[in-house]
């Protein structure tokens, strides 16, 4: 066992005698040389991106509020809706909408007994997954306001504003100002 | 093999520098407007419950006093009455309480009353709205327009409540002078109005 241990080490260094002749002397033929296999790897991150708003600006334009007999809220309020093109996300994704009341803004202070400055509405962001996302600003919580998608996809995201209140009870009569300003705001994520 | 590692490290690299260009999230902020006009309503009066005292029943807008005068010494007899308005303002505006002849007289244009004799009778007109608690004095110390402008410094909404008082014996002459024969009247305006 022992000698043959011997045996092999010495043809190794006749190998390693073998190679440095070649390179010192640059003619002499050898085998082909290889290196490798070199692997290349990359990686994609999970990723999601928002596209623009189509037809339009990011602002839902309700317009005139109440009905200037009674001073009470209008019950037919709308806004045409918006659409979110070119979105996408490349993995699992979280589709959330939120959203803030309509609040005078010009108006400081409280507002007095028999008035309110503030009006809620429901949000819905729809397209994006089976069910939509949908928040409403009156509700303490909004179990509904993000939706899970398993899977990739691009596609329009249609948000609509609706089911506009009085904040605080609908005999109330709203404060005049000349901007009721709210938010919504729709955010993909991928989830986790 | 050293090779491959460099390879991969700048496989690395781009991945890295590729992530910060491309958000994880997306983002769509929105935002809802609308308006709120100023306004101001009014609605038609109507007498308040129980309070009607030598005052006939509310006609449209005409109250009619029952019995001005005391048929046994023609002095004024007392008459109150309360009538009220819905009303609404959103803004910050002014009430106007106008009496266009600063007291009740005579609507027939005659000769001027004999000597002893009244031709016109005063009254107060309690103003209650919101916060306001106002009183139009309506002397009938001489036939003019009388008014109280009263601004209101928040919007208001609920019943305007005016409170009329004519006093027994009250009149333009002297106390419990007699009324000579007509018709009396006035006529009462209430106005809300931008300040």
């Amino acid at each position: 066992m022992k000698r043959l241990l011997t045996i092999t080490t010495l043809i190794a260094s006749a190998a390693f005698a073998s190679a440095a002749h070649a390179q010192e002397g640059g003619s002499v033929a050898t085998s082909t040389s290889s290196v490798g296999p070199m692997p290349v790897t990359g990686n994609v991150p999970a990723m999601c991106s928002s596209g623009p708003i189509t037809g339009g600006d990011n602002v839902f334009a309700v317009g005139l509020l109440i009905d200037t007999a009674t001073g009470l809220l209008l019950q037919n309020l709308t806004a045409p809706p918006k659409t979110i093109s070119a979105s996408f996300c490349n993995s699992r994704s979280d589709i959330t909408i939120t959203a803030t009341p309509l609040v005078a803004q010009n108006f400081t202070g409280d507002a007095p007994t028999n008035f309110s400055k503030s009006v809620d509405f429901t949000a819905t962001a729809s397209g994006w997954t089976d069910s939509p996302a949908v928040t409403n600003t009156a509700a303490a919580t909004n179990p509904n306001a993000t939706q899970t998608r398993s899977s990739p996809f691009t596609g329009p995201i249609t948000v609509s504003v609706s089911n506009f209140t009085t904040t605080g009870g609908s005999n109330l009569l709203m404060v005049a100002d000349t901007l009721y300003q709210g938010s919504v705001t729709v955010t993909l994520a991928v989830a986790s | 093999m050293r090779s491959g590692v460099v390879i991969v490290g700048l496989l690395t690299s781009l991945a890295a520098v590729g992530g910060a260009r491309a958000a994880t999230t997306g983002v769509v902020p929105m935002s809802v407007t609308a308006n709120a006009p100023q306004v101001c309503a009014v609605q038609q009066p109507v007498l308040t419950q129980g309070a009607l005292v030598n005052f006939q029943a509310l006609d449209g807008t005409n109250l009619r006093i029952d019995r001005l005068a005391d048929p046994a010494t023609l002095t004024t007899a007392a008459a109150s009455a309360a009538i009220s308005f819905d009303a609404v303002c959103n803004y910050p505006h002014r009430i106007v309480l106008e009496s266009q002849n600063n007291g009740l007289w005579r609507t027939t244009a005659g000769a001027p009353a004999p000597t002893g004799f009244a031709d016109a009778v005063p009254y107060t007109a309690q103003l209650t709205w919101g916060t306001i608690n106002n009183t139009l004095r309506a002397d009938a110390t001489a036939r003019r327009l009388n008014t109280d402008s009263i601004p209101v410094g928040s919007p208001t909404a609920g019943k305007i409540v005016i409170n009329l008082t004519i006093q027994a014996g009250d009149s333009n002459l002297h106390a419990n002078a007699p009324l000579i024969a007509g018709i009396y009247g006035d006529t009462l305006r209430v106005t809300v109005e931008p300040q």
